[in-house]
């Protein structure tokens, strides 16, 4: 018998405190009638082979338990679409702030190199998306708590009113659109950076050069409305397409006319000294160039896609 | 298709079913053993560890009543289905003689 009540224990410590009592007696009750049937079928067996065979067929403890009293998810799976969702955009949006706090700390500290920043921002964005999945976790999991196992069904929706959806590419990933939004704000503080904090003397830039990038803004403003247009309708339509293809040619012309304008420094920053003016203009010609081919790649996407449409 | 695949099907396919022989088999008293007894003897094998929680659950549901009784120099704990449970059985007999009259031709096929 020492066997049964060890048993019993391990199936009582599973179990949520007021099931415990209730649930060890029923189940001693059973299993004794059980070992009355094991001795009427099978009399050589001992005591101890007795126990041993029905505690063997009950199962181990803990699934024993569970099967008595089923383990609840955190998170009840009727809030798990909601929960996701969540996680992605407070995820985004920390990604963001991160960029713009790393990016400050960056243009702002001449000691702080882009590997540094880097890991500021990475560091960052770990510290930050620990907590908020914590505190998202806990949130849902009191909601889940408080509405119990009701299941809520919206029955007020329209049909009419479902995404036209007819091409699998239509879909636009979270992620893209936080890259997008983290690469114009990235742009946007490196370009206005000089004008509000301190001038960084390792880059000086000709006057007409930055007269440009600063042109080039509205260009990033439209990106970044763009951006949020997509968080709200979160697939291509034929007006998001061509809104979409004409700010990215209007990226390409602009990052083209950039590349053709010479000078772009006032002088040979003091890190590239190794490198003559001639060398370190047409280096950034040819970046530019590189750059260019991003958005014009998209350029050719969107037409096609518009084609197709 | 694999064994356990058979085993998770096999298993799905039962669930509902095992609800519906349980009910109706609980018109008069049992407990635990009794219960699985007049089962296997129907017919129906079911292990006692799915068995015992599942009319713990139909009990906490309201569908079956129970009380502690002695008997045989042991105490043990009596199921019975109460009047919740009862209208249960009918709307849920009704629902499974429609299936089965349904799925039988169609099996035929």
């Amino acid at each position: 018998m020492d066997l049964l009540e060890r048993y019993l224990a391990a199936v009582q410590q599973e179990l949520p405190k007021e099931k415990q009592q209730d649930v060890t007696r029923e189940l001693k009750a059973n299993i004794l009638d059980q070992l009355d049937a094991v001795q009427e079928q099978q009399p050589s067996l001992t005591d101890e082979e007795r126990i041993h065979s029905v505690l063997k067929q009950l199962g181990p403890p803990k699934q024993m338990a569970h099967q008595f009293a089923p383990p609840s998810p955190l998170i009840p799976v009727g809030l798990m679409p909601l929960f996701s969702y969540t996680l992605a955009m407070v995820f985004g949006i920390l990604f963001l702030i991160q960029v713009i706090q790393s990016s400050l700390l960056w243009l702002g500290n001449e000691n702080v190199g882009l590997l540094l920043m880097l890991k500021h921002m990475a560091g960052g964005f770990i510290r930050d998306a620990t907590f908020a999945f914590s505190v998202i976790t806990l949130g849902f999991w009191a909601i889940g708590k408080e509405q119990g196992s009701a299941c809520t069904t919206a029955t007020s929706w329209d049909p009419a009113k479902l995404p036209q959806l007819a091409k699998p590419w239509q879909r636009i990933e979270l992620s893209d659109i936080f890259t997008d939004l983290a690469t114009y704000l990235f742009l946007l503080l490196l370009i206005w950076y000089p004008v509000f904090g301190q001038n960084l003397a390792a880059v000086e830039l000709t006057l007409n050069s930055r007269f440009l990038l600063q042109a080039f803004s509205p260009l990033l403003l439209l990106g970044i409305t763009l951006s949020a247009w997509q968080l709200k309708q979160r697939y291509w339509t034929e007006a998001l397409l061509k809104c979409n293809l004409a700010l990215n040619a209007l990226l390409v012309t602009a990052i083209v006319i950039l590349a053709w304008t010479s000078p772009f420094f006032s002088g040979v920053p003091e890190q590239l000294l190794w490198l003559t003016t001639e060398q370190l203009e047409r280096s950034i010609s040819i970046t530019l160039l590189i750059i260019a081919l991003f958005p014009g790649w998209e350029v050719i996407r969107d037409w096609r896609r518009l084609q197709r449409m | 298709m694999t064994t356990a695949q058979l085993d998770k099907m096999r298993l799905e396919l039962r669930r509902g079913v095992l609800v519906l022989a349980v009910l109706s088999s609980l018109k008069t008293p049992h407990y635990g053993y009794s219960l699985r007894k007049q089962l296997q003897d129907a017919g129906i094998d079911i292990d006692e560890g799915t068995l015992y929680p599942l009319v713990r659950r139909l009990a906490d549901q309201g569908l079956l009543d129970s009380e502690w009784r002695q008997g045989e120099g042991r105490e043990r704990r009596y199921y019975q289905l109460s009047e919740v449970g009862a209208d249960l059985l009918t709307q849920l007999t009704q629902e499974w003689q429609q299936l089965n009259s349904a799925l039988g031709p169609l099996l035929e096929h």
